[in-house]
């Protein structure tokens, strides 16, 4: 038996030298076929202390972790408002109508830093993008995010609706920005704060039934609270709009 | 004796001794607890917890493994050296390259033991939090698996030329990390010359590149970047090497 004669095999430089020759020419093959898929480390820029984590993301071979872990933070730097407040926890009127809007002076560095870690993660893209654009009012932060992810995903549709409706936008041009962005809201990893967005356009822009739909699905598939109540509320709202008409 | 028979003989009784081990059950039960913890992370991260649930899991899951399977490919067979018991089975009709096959099998056996574990337990959360079964899982677990069973082979190989468990475990350490390094090497091959050149090339070549195999890192950017039969043919390369360079040295060994 083959498998009998290789256990018991008697020239032991033959079978090390044949299996070193092995070895090698696989190595050797796979090296110079390998593609590289991520940025290289010069391309990433450390934000404040992420350097050690970086490291560990690199070294560990968990980039999309530690993106993840990234985007729970931009996340929580972004759902309090720059008073300190949790969107989750009541605020005023005042600070409600403010939330959203804002300095955020880390926002785009802690976005690009996501992307440079994993740039296919399209939602955080997404999410970054239309905040930069729509809510902090840094068109040109969220065209460069957009270009930096195109890098990685030059065909990505997604990337580029994003793009045209941030054109319209700069444009001044509601009705345009909310029907360029409505291909966007039906996918199902579309961020929820883009949706809202949508809605609220569809609104300003006079088309009820689109957003009253937009809002129903919010409050429907979102696991944000903050999200759904405001979704509720709308939805209440042109309900009761809709009786007294 | 038939010479499988011997292989499989001693891949049973190691891997029956691996999982008897109080480190094993320390183990599982904190790799279960991990991925449970994870929950938290996925919640905070509201709409995206299907995307951080999943990577959490697998990335704890593939370090405790790698915690386990390095040091118990390290310890096993210096320690029956250390313990004498080496010549109650070697004083047998075993041959030492059976021996020695028998004990990278059950190692390979373990690492598919603790990954379908928490492979599992991973499922049940996602499926307890109402979400389906993750793009190609199966895959991502199977590469996962050869990742160790190269780190597996070559800890193996170190214990028989290091001198002690720790020095074996801090360079199988090194190399775990140095292979998940294998694009950014790649890139400083392309931005440098002369000596520095060659020597990161031949790093390159003769670390093992465990990128081609994580797949967990970028599963949902297709499959066109993992070859299948690249992968296999990595690891048996790997394995082949590893396992007759430790033959060869093992044959040598005086006890």
């Amino acid at each position: 038996m083959k498998f009998n004669a290789i256990l018991s095999i008697k020239n032991r430089y033959a079978f090390v030298a044949i299996s070193g020759i092995i070895f090698l020419a696989t190595s050797f093959h796979i090296g110079q076929n390998y593609k590289l898929f991520f940025p290289p480390p010069s391309h990433i820029k450390a934000f404040k202390t992420s350097t050690a984590g970086d490291i560990l993301a690199l070294n560990l071979g968990m980039r999309r972790l530690f993106a993840d872990l990234w985007f729970v933070r931009l996340m929580q730097y972004y759902g309090t408002t720059e008073d300190g407040v949790s969107i989750y926890k009541p605020m005023s009127k005042d600070q409600a109508e403010a939330y959203g809007s804002g300095r955020y002076p880390d926002f785009f560095s802690m976005a690009e830093h996501i992307i440079q870690l994993d740039p296919y993660f399209k939602n955080a893209v997404l999410y970054s993008a239309a905040c930069l654009a729509f809510n902090l009012n840094k068109p040109e932060s969220a065209i460069k995010l957009l270009n930096l992810a195109l890098e990685y995903l030059p065909k990505e549709w997604k990337y580029l609706t994003m793009l045209a409706a941030i054109g319209y936008s700069k444009a001044e041009n509601p009705t345009k920005v909310a029907s360029s962005l409505m291909p966007l809201i039906k996918e199902s990893d579309c961020p929820v704060m883009v949706k809202q967005l949508v809605a609220f356009l569809n609104k300003k822009a006079g088309n009820y039934a689109n957003a009253y739909k937009i809002y129903l699905n919010i409050a429907e598939t979102s696991k944000d609270k903050y999200y759904v109540e405001n979704a509720m509320k709308e939805l209440q709202k042109m309900r009761f709009e809709n009786k007294s008409r | 004796m038939n010479n499988i028979k011997v292989v499989l003989t001693v891949a049973h009784h190691s891997l029956r001794e691996y999982c008897k081990n109080k480190l094993f059950a320390i183990l599982i039960i904190f790799s279960l607890f991990s991925i449970y913890a994870s929950l938290l992370v996925g919640i905070m991260a509201v709409d995206q917890e299907y995307r951080v649930l999943t990577d959490f899991g697998l990335g704890l899951m593939e370090l405790l493994a790698f915690v386990y399977i390095v040091y118990m490919s390290a310890v096993s067979i210096t320690e029956e050296f250390k313990l004498k018991t080496i010549y109650l089975v070697l004083s047998r009709p075993v041959s030492k390259n059976a021996y020695l096959l028998g004990r990278i099998i059950s190692l390979f056996a373990l690492a598919a033991v603790i990954l379908a574990f928490a492979g599992s337990f991973q499922l049940l959360l996602l499926k307890f939090r109402g979400f389906d079964y993750p793009l190609l899982y199966h895959k991502i677990i199977l590469l996962m698996w050869m990742k160790l069973a190269i780190i597996c082979s070559i800890t193996v190989f170190l214990s028989f030329i290091s001198t002690s468990v720790i020095t074996t475990v801090i360079i199988s350490i090194m190399l775990w990390t140095l292979g998940h390094f294998a694009p950014e090497t790649k890139f400083m091959i392309e931005k440098t010359q002369g000596l520095s050149q060659i020597f990161l090339k031949s790093s390159f070549f003769l670390i093992p590149n465990f990128q081609i195999y994580n797949l967990k890192d970028s599963y949902d950017i297709g499959l066109s970047a993992y070859d299948n039969f690249k992968a296999v043919t990595y690891l048996f390369a790997w394995v082949l090497a590893t396992f007759s360079f430790s033959a060869f040295i093992f044959r040598k060994k005086e006890f």
